[in-house]
Parts: structure tokens; sequence; C-alpha cells
């Protein structure tokens, strides 16, 4: 198991995972508070991979239930640095 | 993409729509599909999945489309040289918006037959490449019919111009509730080709199909 991600750790891995999916997306100009659906032109196919790179990559299953909770880069460090394996 | 490919692909759109707009006499359609069982099924379904294997609603709506669209010859094929030629094979054209401006709408090959998971993983290959700019020219000449899916940024409906030389074009709007969950599915289709009768029937077995998710999911 990797060692335990400090809180900046997981921010970079998001925005990499952004970039990935999405490399038009500048992602360092992000507001990390604001929605990042009204920023990007990110649709429900890149969430899903997003959200599977974050399955993948850091063992971390989010349920259908909890995506609408995860609408900024703030909330999803936050909900991550809770959800991951120690 | 840089300006001269987003100028291309502007100019290519202006091209193919313009000609829609000049040569095909369409006709329209709208009928409300209530979503709750389908919606309801999916949440059951990708409550058991890993995330790489969730359904979105828009793999629901390319397997009832294209389940419909086999029954119904006179909206799957070509208008070429003044004649209609049903095609044999359901190749769905896709409508896959670029970032930053632009569509293309390249072909998912034989859905009807494909499983749900199937029809999942072919449309996030399909709009990944076609975002990155790896699509095979092929793709974009196979569709014989075209279906567009706004997604939950999207509008109510959508009543889109046909592809041509294709003879329709399906457009579901983004889900609302009204309370129960619903969706907008609209019909574009070339009244040189069929009537608004037969269009009903079609437009009318798809939202059936819809309704019954479970169906969606064994048939082949």
């Amino acid at each position: 198991m990797s060692p335990v991600l400090t809180a900046d750790e997981i921010r970079a891995k998001v925005l990499s995972y952004l970039s990935d999916i999405a490399p038009e997306i500048d992602a360092k100009a992000l507001r990390p508070d604001l929605s990042l659906r009204e920023q990007t032109e990110i649709d429900s196919v890149d969430f899903l991979r997003f959200v599977s790179r974050l399955y993948e990559d850091l063992g971390v299953n989010v349920p259908e239930a909890d995506y609408a909770g995860l609408d900024t880069i703030d909330r999803i460090v936050d909900y991550l640095a809770e959800k991951m394996p120690a | 993409m840089t300006d001269d490919k987003s100028l291309n692909m502007r100019r290519a759109i202006a091209a193919a729509m313009e000609k829609s707009h000049r040569e095909i006499p369409h006709y329209y359609l709208e009928t409300t599909v209530p979503m709750d069982a389908a919606l309801n099924w999916l949440a059951e379904e990708n409550a058991r999945r890993a995330p790489p294997d969730r359904l979105l609603p828009v793999v629901l709506f390319l397997k009832a489309f294209a389940f419909a669209a086999k029954s119904f010859p006179e909206m799957n094929g070509r208008y070429v040289d003044g004649a209609f030629r049903p095609a044999e094979s359901v190749h769905t054209g896709v409508v896959v918006a670029l970032r930053g401006g632009g569509l293309l709408a390249p072909a998912l090959h034989d859905v009807q037959e494909k499983s749900l998971s199937e029809i999942a993983r072919a449309l996030t290959d399909l709009v990944t490449r076609v975002r990155s700019g790896r699509l095979r020219g092929s793709e974009l000449t196979d569709p014989t019919i075209t279906v567009t899916s706004l997604g939950d940024e999207g509008c109510d409906r959508v009543f889109g111009l046909i592809y041509p030389p294709q003879v329709a074009l399906v457009g579901f709007g983004r889900i609302r509730e009204v309370p129960h969950r619903v969706v907008s599915a609209t019909l574009a289709a070339d009244h040189r080709v069929s009537d608004g009768l037969k269009g009903a029937a079609f437009l009318n077995a798809m939202a059936k199909l819809l309704q019954s998710p479970q169906t969606l999911e064994t048939g082949r």
C-alpha cells in the first residue's frame, strides 16, 4: 500500500487526472472553490472517466449518490482525504 | 484544436447542414418518455458496478434507439441519387461535441447486438478518440442514422437537422423531474422516405423499450 497522501498530493493528482481527461483545461487556472462544470466543458462521460481514475489509481469507489457533492476541486480533495484507504 | 482545424470543422458542419436544410424536407415528432423505471434499474445496477463499468443513461437511450431502428427500415439508410437505400445494419452516428466548439457524429457499429456494458465501453472509447483526434475516417462515413443526447447540461429537447445522406435523427433532451423523471425524445425524419404515422410508430417503439430496461439488458 502506498503511504498516506497529504491534501496537497491529493490535489495534485486530481488536477493531473482532469488534465488527462480534458487536456485543453488549464488545471492550474481553475478556481478550486467554484463549480467544475461551470468552469469547464466536462460532461457526464468525462466525469465517469474521472471517477474511474479515482477508483483505479487511489482505490476510492465513489458511489453515484455522492457524485453531486463532488462539484468543486476543494470538495473532491476533502472527500478523497476522508475516503482514501490508509 | 488549432484555429485552422477549428475553421475547417466549422466549414464542414456548414456545408453538411446547408445541404440538409436545402434538400431534406424534414418533419418533426416528439414524445415524452417516463424514465423512473429505467433510472431506478440503472441506479441498482450501478451500485453493484465499479466506476469503470457503470452505465450512463445514454447507454439505455442508444440501445433502445438501435433496437427500434432495426425494425423501421424507413429510418435507417441513405437517400442517394433520388432514391432511398435502406441499410442492412444499424450503424448509429453519435453526436459528440468537441470542446471549444464543433461536433462530429462517428459510428457506433451494430449497437443493437451489443450488451449494455459493451455499448458503454464503445461509447467511452469513441468519445475519447473524437476528442483526441484519433478517429478512423470510415467511422465518419459509416453511420446510417444519427442520435444526439444533450446530457444533463443540455436543454429540455432538441430538434435536429438530419445528416445527409441519412434520413433520420433522434434527439434526447436532458432528464427532467416533473415530478416524475422524464426525457423528451424527438425524431427528425425525411418526408421523401417516411410519413408521420411511421415516424410516430418508431418513436413509440423506442419509448416502450426504454421503459423496460431488463429487456434492454438481456436482448441482443
